[in-house]
């Protein structure tokens, strides 16, 4: 039987590998968190980036999208332990919704048949891209 | 935007027909139909400066004068906003243009509570009638179930969004297309409204403000405007106002006329008054707004988002009945805006419904405007929110799952409450002579004869309602009425 000493030192090694990774992936994790939730879709590097720094420097947003970056670390870190908490996930949760939208409404995604996107910026005019304006 | 700008040195001990204070909603309305009526000078003092649209718009801001800096807030944890320049609030609103329901202004004869107005919806209906005209407000007909009317809308009411078209398949009588002065389609002045989302800042100028509204009206040959024109107090004797002393680059004016139009926001009008020793009845008491809250429910196979402008749903099914007597009425706004984004499901991403609830408040004198001893400034003490209100909240987060049972809702979202609606109002309100009241039913003021009182500091109660059509109906009337008795009291 393992002992609570190496349990805990075990968890917490666990835990750093995790947030080790996490910060890794950082360079690429919301490409990859977008695809996972929206399916795959072409952007240059460029393109990407320039979302990506407008993402996570948002003034509107100010420190959301690190305080949800650390909700998703935490979340899959505490998802390897135990069921991430109601709290984590709700964050985490308003982390993707926050993306996912910002991402649809900066890059003609609803309009675009073949997902090569690109990134217009925030807030351009007649954002509602499923008004029906007819 | 062509004015015809005077310096303060210009204006300074000239004698005017008529002096307005401000440039919101209230003043403008009443400069709009003074000018059908004054044969002689105006003057239009504005606090601010002018920002055209195209700075506002470029600087992601209405006004550089922060609202923080324009008055004290002891209370902070409750804010109050307000724009500071050319048009007030003309610039910063989104343009949500329902009615008062008829019972708003009868709620202490109908339901015990609050006070009664002195005047009834049917005084005011014609009024909004010219209002809806001016602003080119797009309505749904069938509001007028709830809401009478005597004239239509002058624009189609907007499209609504998939969950509003089936509430109004489902209660035809309580389910409505937000009226709103936002343009349905494109009109003289203004363009389609193309629910871009940002109406505070709106982009292609779809949205009714004085900028675009009420050029005409600011370039006639009878109206100067003075900007950076902060007034400091009016000089008056026992039932009569005589002049007011304004100051500009820290230097003081004073300008005299016959008659003034106090129209400065529900902080700022009742701050001048108490500067100049008018204390009259409860002035600056019974500061109040709504109490509102955002909720959101989720919706399983129904999607959202497709209406054609920002808010296309109004819901009065909780809006007026004996529960008043208990707690107060809300309205239910449908929003087509993901006011917290798109669900994270690529199938489902517009099967959401965020909602706003909007609560009528019973107005205390524990919420009030004052001036600092020393700097003369407003001081805004905000003590707590009604009872009333907080019940009228929770009875609807109680009822909403009925009153959301034709949409197939799959799970609702804990509301979040909402610091403030932007209303500032009932500082300065309208009622009869001893009640504690300031203006009468023609908004003069009823000590001081010849000053007029515009803008929601002269509201009696709250509504659930937004105010800035019932601001501008008012003032129409306002103007209207005091010629109209101006000419009377000539001929006799």
């Amino acid at each position: 039987m393992i002992s609570r000493r190496n349990f805990i030192f075990a968890s917490f090694s666990l835990a750093g590998v995790s947030i080790g990774y996490g910060l890794y992936r950082e360079k690429d994790f919301l490409r990859d968190l977008l695809e996972d939730i929206l399916g795959p879709f072409e952007m240059s590097d460029v393109d990407f980036a320039a979302f990506k720094s407008d993402f996570m420097n948002n003034p509107a947003n100010i420190n959301r999208p690190k305080k949800y970056y650390g909700a998703y670390l935490i979340w899959s870190v505490d998802g390897l332990i135990s069921p991430p908490s109601e709290s984590i996930n709700q964050k985490y949760e308003e982390y993707k919704r926050q993306l996912i939208t910002e991402f649809i409404t900066s890059t003609m995604w609803v309009q675009s048949k073949n997902k090569k996107l690109k990134y217009y910026r925030f807030k351009v005019p007649c954002s509602n891209p499923f008004a029906d304006l007819s | 935007m062509f004015f015809n700008i005077v310096s303060p040195a210009k204006v300074a001990n000239e004698l005017y027909d008529l002096v307005i204070i401000g440039s919101g909603f209230g003043s403008s309305f009443f400069l709009s139909e003074a000018l059908k009526h004054e044969p002689g000078r105006v003057l239009v003092l504005e606090w601010g400066q002018y920002n055209p649209w195209t700075w506002q718009i470029e600087n992601r801001t209405n006004s550089p004068v922060s609202w923080g800096s324009t008055f004290v807030n002891t209370t902070p944890e409750k804010p109050w906003n307000t724009t500071i320049g050319f048009g007030g609030g003309t610039n910063c609103w989104f343009g949500q243009t329902p009615r008062f329901h008829p019972n708003d202004f009868k709620l202490k004869s109908l339901y015990g509570v609050g006070k009664d107005w002195p005047i009834s919806y049917a005084d005011l209906e014609p009024y909004y009638c010219e209002a809806e005209e001016i602003m080119q407000v797009a309505g749904d007909s069938a509001m007028g179930a709830v809401l009478p009317r005597s004239k239509p809308f002058p624009l189609p009411a907007h499209k609504g969004s998939t969950p509003d078209r089936i509430m109004m398949q489902a209660t035809p009588d309580t389910h409505f297309i937000m009226p709103t002065a936002r343009a349905s389609r494109q009109t003289d002045t203004r363009t389609k409204c193309c629910a871009n989302l940002t109406c505070n800042l709106c982009p292609v100028q779809a949205k009714f403000s004085a900028i675009n509204g009420f050029k005409r009206e600011y370039a006639d040959g009878q109206v100067d405007i003075c900007f950076n024109a902060e007034v400091v107090r009016l000089n008056s004797d026992s039932n009569h106002v005589s002049s007011l002393i304004f100051s500009s680059e820290g230097q003081e004016h004073q300008v005299k006329a016959e008659s003034f139009v106090l129209g400065a926001n529900g902080i700022q009008s009742p701050a001048i008054l108490l500067r100049s020793g008018m204390d009259y009845a409860e002035t600056g008491k019974r500061l109040h707004e709504q109490y509102s809250i955002s909720v959101e429910a989720y919706l399983d196979g129904v999607g959202n988002f497709d209406g054609s402008t920002i808010t296309t749903g109004l819901n009065y099914s909780l809006a007026d009945g004996e529960f008043r007597k208990r707690h107060s009425s809300v309205l239910v706004a449908f929003e087509n805006r993901w006011t917290r984004g798109f669900r994270p499901d690529v199938k489902r991403l517009t099967e959401t419904l965020p909602m706003i609830i909007v609560a009528d408040n019973i107005p205390s004198t524990d919420n009030f405007v004052g001036i600092d001893a020393n700097s003369g400034k407003a001081v805004v003490t905000h003590l707590h929110e009604s009872k009333y209100a907080k019940d009228g909240i929770k009875n609807a987060l109680d009822k909403l799952p009925s009153l959301l049972s034709p949409l197939p809702v799959e799970k609702i979202f804990a509301g979040r409450l909402r610091g403030s609606e932007s209303h500032v109002q009932g500082t300065l309100r309208m009622g009869l002579e001893g009640d504690g009241s300031i203006v009468d039913r023609n908004q003069i003021h009823h000590k001081y004869r010849n000053l007029i009182i515009v803008g929601s500091s002269v509201f009696a109660t709250c509504s659930p309602a937004n105010p800035s059509l019932t601001i501008s109906a008012l003032s129409i009337r306002a103007a209207r009425n005091y010629y109209r008795s101006s000419r009377e009291g000539e001929e006799t």
